[in-house]
C-alpha cells in the first residue's frame, strides 16, 4: 500500500508552485508544513486529480491519479468547500455518498454515525446555511470520510474547530492513520506535533525535509536558545532572529528564539520544539505574510 | 443506473432550490397559462355603414368565427361552396374608404365564408374584393385544378436540386385531389401562442441551467465533485440528463397548458384536415393533427438542444451570469434579423436551425427541404435530427470542460 509521488511539478505561469516533488507515503498520518504560498494545497490538488501535474506521476499502488479507481479510494476536504446551502446536512451527506458511489442504505447508516462522530446528529435536518464556520467544517470532515478512504487528503482540517473538537479530531485522525493513508496540512503546528508520524516540510514548491517528529526537529537542535534581556537588547535580537516567544518578567524580557550561534551571553540552549523549526525555515515568509 | 437517478435527483433538487429558478419557472407558468386568455381580452372596433363605432369583443368575435368556422367544417371546398360564398360576399358594399368589415352584409351574409374567400383569392391570387363578386362558375369550377398549377409551379420556380424537386413532386402527387374545409381555430392558436411561449422557455431555460456547471465553480463544490469516484463519468451524465429533462418538461407542461386553454376556447376541431388548407405554397401531406404534433417534436428537440448548448456555455465560461446573457442574446437577436425577400433559400434553412427556428410551426413546416447527400429531408424531421446531433457535440465538449476543469 504505497502512494508514489513521482517528480512531480506544478507551474502557474513562470511560477513553480511544485518543483520535482518525489516522495512514497504508506499508512500513517502525515503532515504537511509549510509557510503560505510553499505549494501545500497545489500538491494536495493534485494528489486528488483536481490539477494536472506540469509533469511527474502520482500513483496508489499503481493506479493513476486520474483513475476512478484511484478516486474511489479517496476522501479529500478542501481548504475552503463548497456547499449547497440550501441542503440540509443530511441531503449533502446523501449526495456526496452518490458522488462516492455508495448505495442509499448503506449511505444513510454511514451518514448518520459520522454526522453524530462529528457531533451533528441533532443538526442533520438543519439547512447548511444556518450552520457556523466550525460546523460547515465538521461537516466537511464527516463527507471526506464517507467512504471509508484509504487515501484521505485534509487540507486545513482543523481551521474553525474549537479545542474541544480539535482534539476530539485529533484523536480520531490518530485511530484512522493506522491502516490507511493520511496527509494534513495545517497551520496548527500543535495538530501536526500531536498527530503525524511524518511530517513533510515544504518550502517555495520544493520538498525540503520529511522525517519523523525528532527527525525533524534535530535540524534545530541546540539552535533554539532563551535568555532574558533589556527592552533595548529584545529589540536589536528581534531584528537579527526569529523569535518565537517573548514576555516581560519584572521589567527585563524574556526571549526564546532560534539562532545558529549563541545570541548573547546569558542565553542558554533549549529543546527544540516543531513550532521553533517552523519559525526557523519560515521566518521570512511569516514576516512577509505579516507586513501583509 | 440506481445510483444514476439518485445524482439526477440532486442535480434536480439543486436545480429547483435556487431562487433564481423559482422565479423564472413560477413567471413562465403564469404567463404561459395567461398569454391564451390575453388574446382574447380587449375589443375590436369598426365602423358600419351608419358611420356609427360599433364594439365587439375579441372574444365574441372569435366566437362568431368559431361558430361560422364549425358550420362549414367538413364541407368539400368546389365550385358549389365558392359560388355560395361569391353570391355571400356580391351583397357587401364597401363604405367609401373601402372598407367592408362594419357593413351589416358583411356582418350578416359574408362573414361566414370569410375563410373560404381567403383560400380562393389565394389560389386565384386576387388583389380585391370586386375581382372576387366577379368569380364565375366557370373559374370556381377550375379551383381544384388551378391549386395543383400553383403548387407545380411552385416546384418549377424553386432555387431547388432536383432531387428536391423530384421529392416535392412525389409529396404533391400524394396530395388530395379536393380541399375539405375544416375550422382548425384551437390548433391555430396553440401554434401562435405556442412561439411566444418557447421563447420565453427559453429564457427561463437558460436562467434555470445556466449554473449546471458554473455553479460548482462558484460554490467550490468542484473540488469535493471532481474528486470523488462519479465525479468525472456518472455525474456529468447526470448533469445533462437533468439539463434536458427540465427543458422538455417546461416546454412539454407550457405547451400542455396552451393546448387544453386553446381546445377549451377555440375547440378541438381540425385535427384531420389536410395541411394544405393553411399552407398553400408547398403542403406537406400530412393532418394538421400530425403536423402540430410534428413542430411539438421540433420544439421540444429545439429546447433540449438549447439546454446542451447552456450546458455547453456553463461548464466553459465559469460565471452563471456570462451564460444567461449569452444565451438571451442567442434567442433575441435573431428576432431582429429579417431575411429579405428574394435572399437564397438556404439562409432561411440555416435560420430555421437556430433555436428560434424550431420553435416557430412554419420553421418546422417550412416548404424548402434539406438535401444531405442526395437524400431529401422535410424540415420537420430534419430539424430534430440537427438538434440531437448539436445536443451530443454540445454535450461532449460541455462534460469534458467540467472534467477537465483545474481547480487553481
Amino acid at each position: 500500500m504505497e502512494l508514489k509521488i513521482d517528480r512531480v511539478t506544478k507551474k502557474y505561469g513562470s511560477k513553480i508552485a511544485c518543483d520535482r516533488i518525489s516522495t512514497t507515503l504508506h499508512n500513517g498520518v502525515y503532515g504537511l508544513l509549510g509557510a503560505n504560498g510553499a505549494g501545500k494545497t497545489t500538491l494536495m490538488r493534485m494528489m486528488c486529480g483536481l490539477s494536472k501535474p506540469a509533469s511527474g506521476n502520482i500513483s496508489y499502488n499503481g493506479i493513476d491519479v486520474s483513475q476512478e479507481e484511484y478516486r474511489d479510494m479517496l476522501g479529500y476536504l478542501p481548504q475552503n468547500f463548497g456547499y449547497y446551502p440550501e441542503f440540509t446536512a443530511q441531503d449533502f451527506m446523501m449526495y456526496i455518498s452518490a458522488l462516492k458511489g455508495i448505495p442509499k442504505s448503506r449511505a444513510k447508516a454511514k451518514t448518520a454515525e459520522l454526522l453524530e462522530m462529528v457531533s451533528l446528529k441533532n443538526e442533520a435536518r438543519k439547512k447548511i446555511k444556518t450552520f457556523s464556520g466550525g460546523m460547515k467544517q465538521r461537516l466537511g470532515i464527516a463527507q471526506a470520510m464517507l467512504n471509508d478512504p484509504q487515501i484521505l487528503i485534509l487540507d486545513e482540517p482543523t481551521a474553525g474547530l474549537d479545542p474541544k473538537e480539535r482534539v476530539k479530531f485529533r484523536n480520531l485522525i490518530s485511530r484512522m492513520g493506522a491502516d490507511r493513508i493520511i496527509l494534513l496540512s495545517t497551520h496548527i503546528v500543535s495538530d501536526i506535533e500531536h498527530i503525524a508520524n511524518t511530517i513533510l516540510v515544504m518550502r517555495s514548491g520544493q520538498l525540503i525535509h520529511e522525517g519523523s517528529l525528532d527527525e525533524i526537529i534535530s535540524v534545530i537542535d541546540g539552535k533554539v536558545w532563551e535568555c532574558i534581556v533589556s527592552s533595548k537588547t529584545a529589540d536589536e535580537l528581534s531584528l537579527k532572529y526569529p523569535i518565537i516567544n517573548t514576555r516581560n518578567e519584572n521589567g527585563s524580557v524574556f526571549l526564546r528564539l532560534v539562532s545558529d550561534e549563541k545570541p548573547c551571553e546569558n542565553a542558554e540552549n533549549a529543546q527544540a520544539t516543531l513550532e521553533d523549526l517552523y519559525l526557523y525555515y519560515f521566518n521570512e515568509e511569516t514576516a512577509e505574510d505579516q507586513a501583509i | 443506473m440506481n445510483m444514476f437517478f439518485e445524482l439526477v435527483r440532486f442535480e434536480l433538487k439543486k436545480i429547483l432550490r435556487r431562487k433564481r429558478t423559482v422565479i423564472v419557472l413560477a413567471f413562465a407558468v403564469i404567463v404561459g397559462a395567461l398569454s391564451v386568455f390575453g388574446t382574447v381580452i380587449g375589443t375590436y372596433y369598426y365602423t358600419d355603414e351608419n358611420g356609427s363605432e360599433v364594439a365587439i369583443s375579441r372574444y365574441e368575435d372569435d366566437m362568431i368565427e368559431r361558430q361560422d368556422g364549425e358550420a362549414l367544417s367538413g364541407r368539400v371546398i368546389d365550385a358549389d361552396l365558392i359560388m355560395e360564398a361569391v353570391e355571400a360576399y356580391k351583397s357587401v358594399v364597401p363604405l367609401e374608404n373601402g372598407n367592408y368589415i362594419g357593413t351589416s352584409q358583411y356582418q350578416d351574409n359574408a362573414r361566414k365564408y370569410s375563410e373560404i374567400y381567403g383560400i380562393v383569392r389565394r389560389t386565384f391570387h386576387l388583389s380585391s374584393l370586386a375581382e372576387f363578386q366577379n368569380l364565375t362558375r366557370g373559374q370556381a369550377e377550375q379551383f381544384d385544378a388551378v391549386r395543383r398549377q400553383n403548387m407545380e409551379q411552385t416546384i418549377m420556380n424553386g432555387a431547388a436540386s432536383e432531387n428536391v424537386r423530384k421529392y416535392q413532386q412525389k409529396c404533391l402527387n400524394n396530395s388530395s385531389a379536393t380541399l375539405t374545409y375544416e375550422y382548425w381555430g384551437g390548433y391555430y392558436r396553440f401554434v401562435t401562442i405556442m412561439y411566444t411561449t418557447a421563447l420565453m422557455a427559453g429564457a427561463a431555460i437558460a436562467v434555470m441551467l445556466s449554473g449546471i456547471f458554473s455553479d460548482e465553480y462558484t460554490s467550490g463544490a468542484d473540488s469535493l465533485i471532481l474528486s470523488s469516484k462519479h465525479g468525472k463519468g456518472l455525474v456529468i451524465g447526470a448533469k445533462l440528463f437533468t439539463a434536458f429533462s427540465v427543458s422538455a418538461v417546461l416546454i412539454a407542461l407550457l405547451s400542455g397548458i396552451s393546448l387544453i386553454e386553446s381546445f377549451i376556447v377555440w375547440g378541438t376541431n381540425g385535427a384531420n384536415a389536410s395541411l394544405e388548407l393553411v399552407s398553400g405554397v408547398f403542403p406537406y401531406p400530412l393532418t394538421i393533427g400530425q403536423a402540430v404534433l410534428l413542430y411539438f417534436i421540433c420544439m421540444l428537440a429545439g429546447s433540449i438542444m438549447f439546454a446542451a448548448i447552456t450546458a455547453l456555455f456553463s461548464a466553459k465560461l465559469k460565471l452563471p451570469f456570462n451564460t444567461i446573457v449569452i444565451m438571451t442574446a442567442l434567442l433575441i437577436i435573431p428576432l431582429f434579423i429579417s431575411i429579405p425577400e428574394g435572399a437564397p433559400v438556404w439562409i432561411s434553412c440555416l435560420a430555421n436551425l437556430l433555436p428560434v427556428g424550431m420553435f416557430t410551426f412554419w420553421g418546422a413546416m417550412f416548404e424548402f427541404q434539406y438535401e444531405i447527400f442526395g437524400l431529401v429531408i422535410p424540415p420537420y424531421i430534419f430539424l430534430p435530427v440537427f438538434a440531437l446531433l448539436v445536443t451530443c457535440i454540445c454535450s461532449y465538449f460541455a462534460g469534458r470542460g467540467f472534467k477537465n476543469h483545474q481547480i487553481t
